[in-house]
């Protein structure tokens, strides 16, 4: 599958949807999902109640955090694809030749062997998450309320919407020393992968 | 008024300093790059690595254009620090007037639809051509 022309178009495709600016991602996204938005205005026409996924409750929050989770797709995908292509092809034969079947195949070798893959990349979408400023930014703008108003965004409002310098670098700090934390992880579980 | 232009140029200065900080992890990306190689090609028999720029230029340049061209996407599609640190309007990236858009009681969506179609041009043509490398530099660990 990895040589084939529609495995390579979906590559380039996600990697495209990667490299636009998350501000470009975060309009699309406000496009589809505004309550004037497309899902909305489509969900009306067929006579069923708006879901507002930017204006209700939780929802704010979980859409952003799908929207963001939806950009590190490409990255999680080419790792997972480098991941499965480094698959020694001798131990999924010698797992066939046991009796195992696909999804034992996946559960007990492949899950395995992609493990280390799975925790630094675990690491980096968090890394990521704690960079989501833009989608917010367009998104929801942290609301309504504080809904979606992540650390990095309340930081920039402290500091640079209501001028409480002091109270956003505050954040700022706490932010930067749990990063600080989840890049020693990253770094700590890279190190190991490399002695293995 | 006679000192509006320096403001401008210190801040369009102090902001593109900050971007450098920004992309200093990929220019170590580089380095530990250019380290690997050296050594994969100092250990082989038949081929001595002399650490010429010019070696070093032909080992790494893959890697070197696929640096580059993320940490330009990375810039075209700054934001944050623009709307931070810029204090020139007429100075802001693309990217800021897409934000800008987003009033306090609407959105002049085909305004804000049309510039984001605009700066989404540019990577298109840099990607029509390039894909491979920008694969490549996002495998290479160059995580946004």
């Amino acid at each position: 599958l990895a040589s084939t022309g529609v495995a390579g178009f979906t590559l380039a495709l996600m990697v495209f949807s990667w490299a636009l600016p998350g501000l470009i991602n975060g309009v699309a996204w406000r496009f589809l999902l505004d309550p004037r938005g497309m899902v909305d205005s489509i969900l009306g026409l067929l006579h069923i109640a708006p879901v507002y996924c930017l204006v209700d409750g939780h929802l704010p929050l979980i859409s952003v955090a799908l929207v963001n989770a939806w950009t590190v797709v490409p990255f999680a995908t080419l790792v997972f694809r480098a991941g499965l292509l480094d698959t020694p092809p001798e131990i999924l034969a010698a797992a066939e030749v046991d009796g195992a079947r696909p999804r034992q195949v996946l559960r007990h070798v492949v899950l395995p062997l992609l493990l280390p893959s799975i925790l630094v990349l675990g690491v980096l979408a968090l890394v990521y998450a704690f960079k989501s400023f833009d989608f917010i930014y367009v998104m929801t703008f942290g609301g309504p309320g504080t809904a979606s108003t992540t650390l990095p965004f309340l930081s920039y409002r402290l500091a640079f919407e209501i001028y409480r310098y002091s109270q956003g670098a505050s954040v700022a700090l706490i932010t930067v020393a749990i990063v600080l934390l989840l890049a020693l992880m990253y770094m700590r579980q890279v190190r190991r992968e490399e002695r293995a | 008024v006679t000192s509006a232009p320096r403001l401008g140029w210190a801040t369009r200065a102090g902001t593109a300093t900050l971007l450098v900080i920004y992309g200093l992890p990929f220019l170590w990306l580089l380095a530990t790059s250019l380290k690997t190689d050296a050594q994969i090609f100092d250990r082989g028999t038949t081929f001595i690595f002399e650490p010429t720029f010019a070696n070093y230029r032909s080992v790494v340049n893959g890697d070197l254009l696929s640096a580059c061209l993320n940490s330009a996407i990375i810039a075209w599609g700054e934001f944050l620090y623009a709307i931070t640190f810029l204090a020139d309007p007429t100075h802001y990236p693309i990217s800021v007037l897409i934000g800008g858009q987003i009033g306090m009681y609407g959105i002049r969506w085909s305004n804000m639809v049309a510039i984001a179609v605009a700066a989404s041009l540019p990577i298109l043509a840099i990607y029509a051509f390039t894909h491979r490398l920008l694969r490549d530099g996002l495998a290479l660990g160059s995580v946004r």
